[in-house]
């Protein structure tokens, strides 16, 4: 019976392979990936390294797949749908944890605290009630944030806690991001957990921030976005991943320099954008290492607030 | 023994692909496919622990009101304008355009009349419930027979009487065919509902489950919402086998 | 004769019109029934028969003139009057028993329950229906269904009871024996019954007067009186000569309404005058 069941899973895992063209086949010389990413402005950042060539140098012909949001991405990887795609700390740092091996193999996106001096990209909490003024002000309100369990509720309840206050007391409901301005508006949530563009607005609009919500007093120099691969393909092809490794450090290396470039690339990612926003658009910040320390800190959130069952496994997530 | 042969008749086939999934996934390696001996074996600690009265209780208060909203409004109504011809016709055009939004995609125009609280989540499961029960009902009051409506008026039945001796008994039989169809519905959009700022409910916990990767509770979530479905509809065929005795006994009579 | 009128049908007009359509169904109608008669109405098949029921049943509004129960002009269904509607299929609940369909009336008359179930009981032992009270009458044959709708009408205690072709869809036996029920009820109960039929033979069988009708637009032919014994049988009565002859002159007549003749001119008859009876032997 066990045979059985290796088999169907095995055939299962065949089916979806070639549903998905397979990977790391030769075409030309070149070795055939695909990475996955969210459709994000940010993700234009990965045609720029196409355009320059970074890839094909490593033999590489990369293939970006953003038709999926951020939840099918570590399934995706981990089935072999796809080799590499990128992913939130916390959600990687929960997959380990859980049981499902998965790999930092390159740094991709951050809150760039000390790096580059901005925090725009960092989230912090909007509020419309003056007497809202400090995370602990939040006790016994609501809170929008995009996803729970994740980022957001984290930090925010870090943030609450540091305060003196109780961070059970506080509601957190889910909404998309464009969804929350118009209920807090509404006043059917107290505060929103939001970013750029959206902070400049709601501030223009008799908003303010909650003092100390930034994602950046909770973890400082937090990742947003790492790029992943699976233990399987680590192991099976570490020539791949690291020619992968290489070509992502060298695109954002350039990126970095190169920031108009990222820009002119937004409308391949997301078509149907206003050209005049995408002038204005607060690009996040790429860095060029993977963090060990901002990752510990969030394993031990993560860990205080028994999300996970066991210290978190930061080494086995790191390359 | 008919009882003994028709419960084994019914239970049959859900039992053998229950033990073929038991069987074949025995093996399974797969992280997001399971053994489904280790997606039973959550369910103590998934499901008995305070999240039956915490997330399942909430989703099926918010399943009955909507449901039972969507009767409230879609049957009254459906029968007042199956009653009329001109007013049928008017509105038709009106429902058929109503009916065919999809009622996920109006839930942020909801949260801005209703917030994101319950109210939001029982409005969209009354709003996607009320056109099969009301359309249904349109048809069963105009399929009552002339000669019960000229009866009722002979013996000058008072408008109540007649709405609940004729009406809503004559066009019961297709309005339990819309209930039927709009108890499927609600089922569907107690999860749906709770995709969107929730912080508890059934469809609320999968998904959770899902984003922290707790992949055998997420199945565990998803077998108990098939099981609510399928005791809905065996709670249903109850109360229809009830309220439509007369029907079928007719049925079978022609 | 000057007897009360229980009914009296005043010079009815019934124009249907559909858009700019304008159908003339009756032209003039006017009779009286007086109380405790039973009084028949036939005519061609195309007659109006069904549309003046349901003008004197108030179910239709008329065109012109009135219909007036015990006196009083009607719109609408008037109380003290029962219909027994030809499709008895149609015209019961089937979602409820024998006793819910014969009780509703009564319920909505405000009936006490006590002097309800003694009608309800009394009807269904008048009708030959004391066994099925609680079976529903889907489960029970046409003539059956047309006896549970007998004594539903019965139970409700009318003043006058019409009755529009109730038998035409029932058995040649099943036929007779409801014939005599209705003859037994009448004289009974001593209801007043105007009983439209489009059978000769049943109309002199159970009337004392038959109303014959011309076609349309419809006035009344000849007003029969019917003067066979008042006690009849299917046998007896039926082989009577004088029973032969009065079936011969309704045949007649109605032959002649089918080739369209008006006997008597609408116009001929004053409101509110008696009627003047054409009496032939034979």
């Amino acid at each position: 019976m066990k045979r059985v069941g290796k088999t169907l899973s095995a055939m299962v895992a065949l089916t979806v392979a070639a549903a998905c063209g397979g990977g790391g086949e030769e075409a030309g010389g070149l070795k055939e990936v695909t990475i996955g990413l969210v459709p994000a402005a940010v993700t234009a950042a990965i045609h720029v390294g196409i355009d320059q060539k970074f890839f094909e140098a490593e033999g590489l012909k990369l293939t970006v797949e953003t038709g999926q949001g951020g939840a099918a991405l570590l399934p995706a990887v981990s089935s072999g749908q796809m080799e590499f795609a990128s992913s939130t700390p916390v959600s990687l740092l929960l997959a380990r944890d859980r049981g499902l091996d998965v790999r930092v193999i390159a740094p991709w996106t951050g809150d760039g605290t000390s790096a580059g001096g901005t925090v725009k990209s960092s989230n912090v909490v909007l509020a419309k009630d003056p007497a809202v003024r400090s995370a602990k002000d939040l006790e016994g309100r609501t809170v929008a944030i995009n996803a729970l369990r994740s980022v957001g509720d984290l930090t925010i309840r870090e943030a609450v806690r540091h305060a003196g206050g109780n961070p059970d007391r506080v509601s957190f409901v889910e909404m998309g991001f464009a969804d929350m301005p118009g209920a807090l508006a509404q006043g059917h949530v107290d505060g929103i957990w939001t970013a750029e563009p959206f902070i400049s607005t709601l501030v223009a609009k008799g908003n303010h921030a909650v003092k100390e919500t930034n994602n950046s007093d909770a973890v400082p120099d937090m990742a947003t976005q790492l790029i992943f691969t699976s233990k399987k393909l680590a192991d099976n092809d570490p020539e791949l991943v690291a020619a992968m490794t290489r070509a992502l450090n060298k695109t954002l290396v350039h990126v970095k320099e190169n920031p108009e470039k990222v820009r002119a690339h937004v409308p391949t990612v997301l078509k149907q954008l206003d050209p005049e926003i995408v002038k204005r658009l607060d690009l996040d910040v790429f860095e060029t290492e993977v963090r060990r320390a901002p990752l510990e800190r969030i394993g031990q959130l993560l860990e205080l607030e028994k999300w996970i069952n066991s210290p978190a496994d930061v080494g086995g997530l790191l390359p | 023994m008919r009882f003994i042969r028709s419960i084994a008749i019914v239970t049959i086939l859900p039992a053998g692909l229950v033990t073929a999934w038991w069987f074949v996934s025995l093996g399974s390696d797969n992280f997001f496919w399971p053994p489904l001996r280790d997606i039973l074996g959550t369910v103590p600690s998934t499901w008995l622990e305070g999240r039956l009265q915490a997330d399942v209780g909430p989703s099926l208060l918010r399943l009955a009101v909507g449901y039972l909203l969507a009767l409230l409004i879609g049957v009254p109504t459906g029968l007042a304008i199956g009653l009329s011809t001109p007013l049928r016709q008017y509105c038709e055009p009106v429902f058929e355009f109503l009916r065919s939004i999809p009622p996920p995609v109006l839930v942020p125009v909801i949260i801005l009349f209703a917030g994101i609280g319950d109210t939001m989540k029982v409005v969209v499961i009354a709003f996607g419930c009320v056109w099969p029960i009301l359309l249904n009902s349109v048809e069963g009051a105009r399929a009552i027979d002339e000669v019960l409506h000229d009866t009722t008026r002979i013996y000058r039945l008072s408008p109540v009487s007649r709405f609940r001796h004729l009406l809503l008994r004559g066009a019961s039989p297709h309005i339990v065919t819309g209930a039927r169809q709009a108890l499927s519905i609600a089922v569907i959009l107690v999860v749906i509902s709770e995709m969107f700022a929730a912080s508890n409910g059934l469809g609320f916990t999968i998904v959770q489950f899902q984003r922290s990767f707790a992949i055998p509770q997420m199945w565990s979530g998803i077998l108990l919402l098939g099981a609510i479905g399928v005791t809905l509809a065996f709670v249903f065929r109850l109360v229809e086998n009830r309220v439509l005795a007369w029907y079928f006994g007719l049925r079978r009579k022609q | 004769m000057t007897l009360t009128p229980v009914l009296a049908v005043d010079h009815v007009k019934k124009v249907y019109t559909t858009g700019t359509r304008h159908v003339e169904a009756v032209r003039d109608l006017h009779f009286d029934v007086a109380r405790g008669e039973l009084v028949c109405v036939v005519g061609p098949s195309g007659a109006g028969k069904t549309t003046l029921l349901r003008c004197i049943a108030g179910l239709m509004d008329v065109t012109a003139g009135e219909v007036r129960l015990e006196g009083s002009a009607i719109s609408g269904p008037p109380r003290g009057m029962a219909v027994v509607f030809q499709e008895y299929g149609r015209s019961l609940f089937p979602w409820m028993t024998v006793r819910g369909n014969v009780e509703l009336p009564l319920k909505e008359k405000k009936v006490p329950r006590a002097r309800r179930t003694v009608l309800v009981d009394e009807a269904l032992a008048t009708v030959g229906l004391d066994h099925v009270h609680d079976s529903y009458p889907w489960q029970l044959s046409g003539g059956m269904q047309q006896r549970v709708a007998i004594a539903r009408a019965v139970a409700y205690e009318p003043h006058i009871l019409l009755m529009d072709e109730p038998f035409a869809a029932v058995d040649a036996q099943t036929r007779a024996d409801l014939e005599d029920l209705i003859r037994e009820l009448w004289a009974r109960l001593r209801v007043t019954v105007l009983f439209v039929t489009h059978d000769i033979d049943e109309a002199v069988y159970l009337g004392e007067r038959v109303l014959v009708l011309s076609n349309s637009p419809t006035v009344v032919l000849e007003d029969v009186r019917i003067d066979l014994p008042g006690e009849r049988d299917q046998l007896g009565t039926r082989a009577l000569p004088r029973f032969a002859e009065l079936r011969a002159h309704v045949y007649g007549l109605v032959q002649q309404a089918k080739r369209g003749v008006r006997a008597v001119p609408a116009d001929a008859s004053p409101a509110g005058q008696t009627l003047q009876y054409e009496r032939k032997p034979s």
